[in-house]
């Protein structure tokens, strides 16, 4: 920097190439040489209100007397304002980021340094209730946008000095901030510095979202169809996670968390289970289980049943189903596969679709595509069935639904093609590829399969709190960890 | 990705367990068919036993001096590591091709009978040398799903066959070609002790009392096997094919049938199994390109495969329990012979 604050001023405005919400003040300050400062701002990022009122004002109301600029920088910082936050800034880069990040950043002519004063207030949306994660008891908040609200989230049900949040930016260009959040006593070191690495390879010119860092963050790559990264919108959640030693990672304008490394087991996990009573929470994870399983395979074994195997359905099933088959004009595989096609697509259209059309959507859905085709002998009633089923088993746990889709089409079309054999075989593939996927070196069906006989009260079963909360389970203490 | 952390050795154990289990799932009349119940027992007896004295140089080479066959050759000249080389390749290559060739046959005469066999082979050996791809970890981590599954199967056949058992008809009888016979049909699960000696590097925490275990359940399985098709099928299953798929078409569970595909399902895995670890084993042992190994030993057990479809003479050889046996004994001879020779752990310290 220099010591001019013209000249510093000038290369702030080159840097930003003079965009129209770099916001400039410069201000004669009370002093005997008339000195000169200003504030470096960007619109919309700094609430107006607090800026004037402990920064502003303040330096306006201040005599400085024959003070320097470094002296007049040393003054400010020491006596005149209050802010919290306060940060000296040396490098050109550094003022910009802090600018940006909604930082007011004051110069001041012949000083080599600026300060960087936290007024950061942006419009965002409020603490509200996840929509994806909802509970039967406990708490109603949700994940926001804002990256240090998140934060806050987090510490309100952790105060302890062993929660470290560790600050990090991702993005050549977008430089979004994210924060690595874990229990310094629980984590290990190892995995910590995995994930650190992890990011900071991170080579994307701009991160949106959590999601864009998700793949940078698996073993793999993201090749495997399963994820080793979980995301979840609830800070309890979170904060759960982080006591068995895992690492958050939150990222700035994401209203969701991401948590690693994330194992098979978990998906059937909710935070209800452990205000529900134990029996319970067992009947709904198992309950859970079955309904994936169903979800993945109904429709590829009825494909199978049906196209190879007429034999295996009980009699008064069969006489139904093939009754109502042979009045459709479509092979079986090929209705079967239709019907999944366009559930997805009505599924997708309902997503994207504004909220006050949702119902002529469902309409159209239900009765168009529904009734009015089953009437018009182009499916069949037990194909729709079938169908329906295992799209509703597949919202049972919500997170594996886009790999539970995929099976479920890969199935189908093996099934239709090879019958049962080819479904076994299918099974074989999905499985060996299940059980050599990792999540930061921890694997992905751990507790099953490596199976861990401690870890398992909180797989199928939900043992009492008084058994689970002997020993807490820790990530990186599950067998056959590897080493990176 | 493929996972380079070590194992436990029990695992490995059970993943044999499921694949010997292979063995009278695809059982051919291969069985005397007068024996008695107590011959076939004591047939069933004494070829698990003999199956656990061929496990023993394998297990001494783990226990006592820590090693398997890759470390054994590593210090031996060029031409005893060939000569022992080509007897473990050749061995895998036709124990492989034995298990493959006999699914294969009970695939095509049980369920599709208009599937060609060779697509039947292409199928099955692609999903093998995928999983072998991904290492024996992910073999062994997949044989504890398929224990759940054997587990279910096994409890709804037996199960269902418990109620049809009618204990009559037993005559006493059987000669010793009989039970040389049977004795020679049970002692092809031996094959497990090649392999876990070629794959046992993978393993840590190796513990005798597993075979004992392993050889015990075997038996057992065996027994009830025999037991649940004597007294459940009855005579008429002697004249009839793959008798263990016999006895799961029988059963149903209330009005749902499809028992058969069941079994298809447990038998179809064990094979797999099987298979997946021989090319693990080749992959630990061969060292270099995993990929490339993976690919290059199924298409050998693909050629052969044809070879044995299209050569009767070929075919014989290649599904011949005899034949396997006695490769198996050569092969156990082998180890022992790479067992004595190598210093034990202490010593190898020292």
């Amino acid at each position: 920097m220099y010591t001019s604050l013209n000249k510093n001023l000038t290369q702030l405005r080159l840097m930003f190439a003079d965009s129209a919400d770099l916001t400039i003040r410069e201000l004669r300050l009370r002093s005997d040489k008339n000195a000169l400062a200003a504030l470096i701002t960007i619109e919309g990022m700094c609430d107006k209100e607090v800026l004037a009122a402990s920064v502003m004002n303040p330096l306006l109301a201040f005599d400085f007397g024959s003070k320097t600029g470094d002296e007049l920088a040393a003054s400010v910082r020491g006596s005149v304002l209050s802010s919290a936050e306060m940060i000296e800034v040396i490098e050109f880069d550094e003022a910009a980021n802090y600018a940006v990040s909604g930082f007011a950043v004051l110069a001041f002519d012949g000083c080599k340094k600026m300060l960087a004063v936290g007024v950061q207030g942006y419009a965002f949306r409020g603490v509200e209730e996840p929509e994806s994660e909802v509970v039967q008891r406990g708490s109603r908040e949700g994940f926001c946008e804002p990256l240090r609200i998140n934060m806050s989230l987090i510490r309100r049900r952790i105060k302890s000095p062993d929660l470290v949040f560790e600050l990090m930016s991702v993005g050549e260009k977008s430089k979004t901030q994210l924060m690595l959040c874990y229990l310094k006593s629980r984590a290990s070191e190892k995995l910590i510095q995995t994930v650190r690495t992890r990011v900071e390879n991170c080579d994307l010119e701009a991160v949106l979202g959590a999601g864009y860092l998700s793949e940078y963050l698996e073993d793999d790559g993201g090749k495997s169809i399963f994820s080793g990264v979980g995301i979840s919108e609830r800070p309890d959640t979170v904060c759960g996670k982080l006591i068995e030693g895992r690492i958050a990672v939150i990222v700035d304008g994401t209203p969701a968390v991401m948590i690693v490394p994330r194992l098979f087991v978990e998906e059937f996990q909710a935070v209800d289970d452990y205000s529900n009573r134990p029996y319970y929470a067992t009947f709904i994870r198992a309950l859970k289980y079955m309904a994936i399983i169903v979800s993945v395979y109904l429709p590829g074994i009825y494909t199978a049943f049906a196209q190879y195997h007429p034999e295996y359905f009980p009699t008064w099933i069969l006489i139904k189903t093939s009754e109502s088959i042979s009045h459709t004009p479509l092979p079986v595989t090929l209705e079967v596969l239709l019907i999944a096609f366009v559930y997805e697509i009505m599924k997708e259209a309902g997503l994207r679709i504004p909220k006050s059309l949702g119902h002529a959507v469902s309409i159209v859905g239900a009765l168009v595509i529904g009734e009015s085709a089953v009437n018009a002998g182009i499916i069949s009633a037990s194909t729709l069935m079938v169908v329906a089923v295992a799209a509703i088993c597949s919202y049972v746990t919500s997170p594996l639904y886009p790999p539970v889709m995929t099976l479920r089409f890969l199935f189908i079309i093996v099934g239709g093609m090879i019958g049962l054999w080819g479904i076994v075989l299918a099974s074989c593939v999905v499985v060996i590829n299940m059980c050599s996927k990792t999540s930061l070196g921890i694997p992905y069906l751990s507790s099953l399969s490596p199976f861990a006989r401690r870890t398992m009260r909180d797989v199928v079963l939900r043992a009492p709190w008084k058994t689970l909360s002997k020993h807490t389970i820790r990530v990186q203490n599950f067998p056959e960890t590897e080493d990176e | 990705m493929r996972i380079s952390v070590k194992f436990s050795s029990a695992r490995l154990m059970l993943t044999l367990l499921l694949c010997g289990m292979s063995v009278i799932l695809l059982e051919n009349y291969n069985l005397a068919a007068n024996q008695s119940l107590a011959s076939r027992m004591l047939s069933i007896a004494s070829g698990v036993g003999l199956c656990i004295v061929l496990f023993l140089p394998a297990a001494i080479l783990r226990k006592n001096k820590n090693a398997d066959i890759c470390d054994v050759l590593k210090r031996k000249n060029r031409v005893s590591k060939t000569v022992f080389a080509i007897i473990f390749a050749v061995y895998l290559i036709f124990t492989s091709e034995y298990f493959l060739l006999k699914y294969t046959d009970m695939f095509t005469k049980k369920y599709y009978t208009d599937a060609p066999e060779w697509l039947i082979a292409v199928l099955f050996l692609a999903v093998c040398a995928y999983a072998a791809y991904r290492g024996a970890n992910a073999v062994t981590r997949f044989s504890i799903f398929l224990f759940g599954l054997a587990l279910i199967v096994y409890a709804l056949i037996f199960g269902g066959a418990a109620g049809e058992l009618k204990f009559s008809g037993e005559e006493l009888g059987g000669g010793c070609d009989g039970f040389i016979n049977d004795l020679l049909f049970f002692v092809t699960p031996s094959f497990a002790a090649v392999i876990f000696s070629l794959t046992s590097g993978y393993t840590e925490k190796f513990c005798l009392r597993h075979i004992f275990i392993s050889g015990a359940a075997l038996a057992a399985f065996f027994a009830a096997e025999e037991i649940f098709e004597r007294f459940a099928l009855g005579a008429y299953a002697n004249q009839q094919e793959y008798r263990f798929f016999l006895l799961s078409k029988i059963q149903r569970l209330g009005e749902i049938k499809g028992m058969e595909a069941m079994y298809m399902a447990v038998v179809t895995t064990s094979v797999f199994c099987l298979i997946a670890l021989s090319v693990c084993a080749v992959n630990y042992t061969a060292g270099g390109n995993v990929l490339l190994n993976s690919l290059v030993f199924p298409v050998i057990l693909l050629v052969l495969h044809f070879c044995a479809t299209s050569f009767i003479s070929v075919r014989e050889i290649l599904s011949s329990v005899l034949v396997l046996d006695i490769f198996s004994g050569v092969a156990v001879a082998a180890i022992l012979l790479l067992a004595v020779g190598y210093p034990n752990e202490r010593r190898n310290h020292a």
